[in-house]
């Protein structure tokens, strides 16, 4: 679920920023967009067949619709200095961005047999700090090399 | 002293790591060969964004240019045109198809007409086939089964 709120938010962004003000970000955009549209693509069907699949695998995709929406939702919050690159055309306005998205996940999740969370509010963290849950992802993704130590060779 | 041609010849031999049967030129990786007193610059694209094999066909292009003696060999990777599987030679379609690897679709720069989600099956030709995963063993392949010949097989993804 996780993937799929983030892929339909990569798509809809990309799909604005082919015409960024800013070159680089124009090209990047449109040699990325295409592949975007495959991983949409792949999480899309997975929503669905877990929405419309049996009772528990629904109810499992709505407890994690329901955990993930208002991260989701903080997305689409400016950062500091947003508002100058939206002015200048090099990003998209989040306002924008968030109704494209809406957009498409509203009826894409509704029609797979989930309901949409609410309050239809941000999470109140900001995106400029790291929750309590970086601790254990980075544990994880350091276990081996603190097992291994730093002088080992593959 | 090299001509241009000479080096879009040569490049045939380098063939792309994941692929072996077809050449970075039959794929459209190649773009531009440049010869300007002894010095060689071949430009290059990459193919899907995150594509691993990149770094190793710029080696072997540029590997291939020296053998035939230039002095120096600058090889340059573009982003932009993107690339796309349109660039793909007629000649190397068969070939992916011999190789059991689906040919992607011509779409024209349409890239949503290939969400026609059918792939005609390289062992019977069989359209009689569904998409099994998205992703398969590398980012630009999809697996599918073919229902009338009962295997599986992939697609190089259309984009």
């Amino acid at each position: 679920m996780r993937q799929y709120l983030f892929d339909a938010y990569e798509l809809a962004r990309l799909t604005e920023t082919v015409n960024s003000a800013h070159k680089p970000i124009a090209e990047i955009s449109i040699k990325i967009r295409p592949e975007e549209i495959y991983h949409y693509r792949h999480t899309s069907n997975w929503v669905k067949r877990l929405g419309l699949g049996t009772e528990e695998s629904n109810q499992r995709t709505q407890a994690a619709l329901d955990s993930l929406w208002a991260y989701a939702l903080q997305l689409f919050v400016p950062l500091p200095g947003e508002a100058e690159l939206v002015d200048a055309n090099i990003v998209p306005d989040p306002a924008t961005l968030r109704a494209a998205w809406e957009a498409t996940v509203v009826p894409w999740l509704t029609g797979t047999g989930l309901s949409i969370p609410n309050p239809a509010e941000p999470a109140t963290t900001s995106r400029e700090q790291h929750t309590e849950h970086l601790i254990t992802l980075l544990a994880e993704m350091q276990e081996v090399a603190r097992i291994e130590g730093p002088d080992v060779k593959w | 002293m090299l001509t241009p041609d000479e080096i879009w010849q040569a490049l045939r031999d380098v063939k792309d790591p994941e692929i072996p049967v077809v050449s970075v030129v039959e794929m459209g990786i190649v773009r531009e060969v440049v010869v300007e007193a002894g010095r060689v610059t071949v430009t290059m694209t990459p193919t899907f964004s995150g594509c691993p094999a990149l770094h190793v066909m710029k080696a072997e292009i540029e590997n291939r240019v020296k053998q035939l003696g230039a002095e120096s060999v600058e090889v340059i990777v573009a982003l932009a045109p993107r690339w796309t599987t349109d660039w793909i030679a007629d000649g190397a379609r068969a070939k992916l198809k011999a190789f059991g690897l689906a040919p992607p679709p011509v779409h024209h720069g349409d890239v949503n007409v290939m969400f026609l989600d059918t792939a005609s099956c390289p062992y019977c030709g069989s359209n009689d086939t569904s998409i099994k995963n998205t992703f398969g063993p590398t980012l630009c392949r999809t697996i599918y089964y073919c229902n009338a010949c009962q295997q599986p097989f992939e697609q190089f993804k259309p984009v």
